[in-house]
């Protein structure tokens, strides 16, 4: 392990500097990070327990509370899969044109999610290429959930990649040759060798990505047509409630929201802690 | 099992790696690829266990070709020069691994596996460390780990890469020891990749000496010492003096094959620029006029004798002269 503690006193930065720099990022990360989060519990709790509760038990809510732990799940598995197919790919074989296709893996980062949301719109819409089509088979995808899954997770697609990738290339082809010299199929070298090796860098990305999915807003408010308890996910349902001033239902789904959020936040930290600990020993 | 490897050629990225390569492993021999890096040695053990695919030729396994083979049906054991253990799994889990994952119809009973990893763990002197992950065991220790692995599955040829370069020199030379000694009592035809030639030359009933992808030198270990068959191989199997050119060649002596005299008439001038006396023998380097340096070695009965010291002037002659062809520049 690096040495991690700070250089003694005199040739380290004059106090003074150090107190400076301390106190700018306290007091910014309670005013810019703490203090709002706070707020919205205070807000959410302002008018008592009983509409709180009665807030997220709404019809529509909970109709929104679905489609997101719906999409989310969707985009996660979407995700993951993809995720594992591209690193694998990429990190194991030299195709044509690689660094090209490494680059793209980011494109959904790059986008604005509002202009993801429209290139949905374009391709499945019903003056989109594919939505006559899609039309006379009795499929809707825009302004219908699965346009919001879709949306959910174009813009979730790297993060299991990118969070494999550099495994994938670190881990490198022995243990796998070695699993098959022995005699293993290629499906259980999968599962028996890669997979276990990957198991916390696939969890972290899966992590990240339904933190992500679960507050997309953007390119699911394009696609979604904002139907009442049909097409609404929980980001939606939380503007559409703070719009008609309904702040404390506004303000109790975006607690639940938020919660979420923190709940993955301390999953995150316990996997890249678990992880590392495994690469230490390793 | 006999290997025999027919011709073999393999380019990658416009660079030749395999040229045309043959070479006879009979059944039960330990012979080792020897060779500087990037001489070919490694890919051509990948081609045998089935790893790489040649542009050319083919591995005939008694006879019987096996190039076409997928790696999972050909029965060979392969260890690599980073042990690739399976980091999550025990060293139990690790050696009972190909057993494992065998079809359901051929698989071992779990009280059979269980016998077989305790016998293996026993011949590798690693029964108390069953329960070990690979990451808290010492690197020669891990070796003798992937070893067990490989010869749990009872395969016909044993394929080692470099098995331990990565290991300190006190524990290499045990386990090679070790190595042949478990070869003289399994009698499994072993391939061992190798450019230590001291290890080759220890190890190895059979060398191959590999340069620029191609065989140079195939024989007892012996011969290709004494009787090297080019200078590429003279010069890395071994020390040796490159003394002058001569018609057909270029003429070698080996340090020992050097004598030193203080009589003018016993052969050229040259100055001791440095003089070791530790072990059995002495190791001079020496100055001629030309520039040109020499190695030279000297028992230390010879050395008291002639009373040398750095600095001095004296004569060197060569005892033995070898003139071999070859292209090889220092």
């Amino acid at each position: 392990m690096s040495d991690l503690r700070l250089p003694a006193d005199g040739v380290a930065e004059p106090r003074w500097l150090r107190w400076t720099l301390t106190a700018v990022t306290v007091v910014f990360m309670a005013v810019f990070l703490l203090l709002p989060l706070v707020n919205i519990f205070h807000s959410a709790l302002s008018e008592g327990w009983r509409v709180f509760l009665a807030s997220l038990q709404d019809e529509n809510a909970a109709a929104a509370i679905r489609l997101s732990l719906l999409s989310t799940l969707c985009a996660v598995l979407l995700s993951g899969v993809f995720g594992l197919a591209a690193a694998w790919l990429l990190g194991r074989h030299r195709i044509p044109g690689h660094g090209l296709w490494v680059a793209v893996l980011d494109l959904p980062f790059a986008i604005s999610p509002v202009v993801a949301g429209l290139m949905f719109v374009l391709l499945c819409g019903l003056d989109g290429w594919f939505g006559p089509w899609l039309d006379r088979h009795g499929t809707q995808i825009i302004f219908a959930k699965p346009g919001i899954i879709l949306a959910t997770a174009f813009v979730t697609f790297p993060f299991v990649a990118r969070e494999l990738l550099p495994l994938v290339q670190a881990l490198g082809p022995e243990s796998e040759e070695a699993a098959q010299l022995l005699g293993a199929s290629p499906l259980q070298t999968f599962w028996r060798v890669t997979l276990p090796a990957l198991k916390w860098g696939l969890l972290y990305g899966v992590i990240l990505c339904a933190s992500r999915a679960m507050g997309e807003f953007g390119a699911v408010s394009v696609v979604s047509g904002h139907i009442r308890g049909e097409t609404m996910t929980l980001p939606l349902h939380i503007e559409a409630t703070y719009n008609e001033y309904q702040f404390g239902a506004a303000f109790a789904c975006a607690t639940l929201l938020s919660l979420m959020a923190l709940v993955s936040l301390a999953l995150k930290s316990f996997v890249s802690w678990r992880a590392r600990r495994d690469r230490e020993s390793a | 099992m006999s290997i025999e490897v027919r011709n073999l050629s393999k380019r990658l990225g416009g660079k030749t790696i395999l040229d045309r390569v043959s070479l006879d492993i009979p059944e039960g021999s330990l012979v080792a690829l020897l060779g500087p890096s990037g001489s070919g040695k490694t890919t051509l053990l990948r081609v045998i266990a089935g790893l790489e695919t040649p542009d050319e030729g083919e591995v005939l396994v008694r006879g019987e070709a096996t190039t076409v083979r997928r790696p999972q049906d050909r029965h060979v054991g392969f260890v690599f020069q980073h042990y690739a253990l399976f980091p999550h799994m025990s060293v139990r889990q690790n050696v009972a691994f190909g057993l494992e994952v065998k079809p359901r119809t051929q698989r071992p009973s779990r009280d059979v596996i269980r016998a077989r990893v305790d016998e293996l763990l026993q011949l590798i002197q690693m029964d108390s460390y069953g329960q070990r992950l690979p990451s808290e065991l010492s690197g020669g220790q891990r070796q003798r780990v992937a070893l067990a692995r490989a010869l749990a599955v009872e395969p016909s040829v044993l394929l080692l890469d470099e098995p331990f370069g990565a290991l300190d020199a006190q524990v290499r030379a045990e386990l090679r020891q070790w190595l042949r000694r478990l070869h003289d009592v399994s009698k499994v035809t072993t391939v061992l990749v190798t450019h230590d030639q001291e290890e080759a030359m220890e190890v190895a009933d059979t060398v191959a000496v590999m340069n620029r992808a191609r065989i140079e030198q195939v024989g007892h270990p012996r011969d290709i010492y004494d009787h090297p068959a080019t200078a590429f191989v003279a010069r890395f199997v071994g020390q040796m003096n490159q003394l002058h050119q001569v018609e057909g060649g270029t003429a070698f002596a080996r340090p020992h094959d050097m004598d030193l005299s203080l009589d003018p008439a016993d052969g050229e001038p040259a100055r001791i620029t440095k003089l070791v006396s530790v072990g059995p023998l002495a190791r001079l380097r020496l100055d001629l006029p030309s520039g040109q340096e020499l190695e030279v070695h000297l028992t230390r009965p010879r050395l008291e004798e002639l009373q040398l010291a750095e600095g001095q002037q004296v004569y060197v002659r060569p005892n033995r002269v070898q003139v071999l062809a070859g292209d090889y520049i220092i």
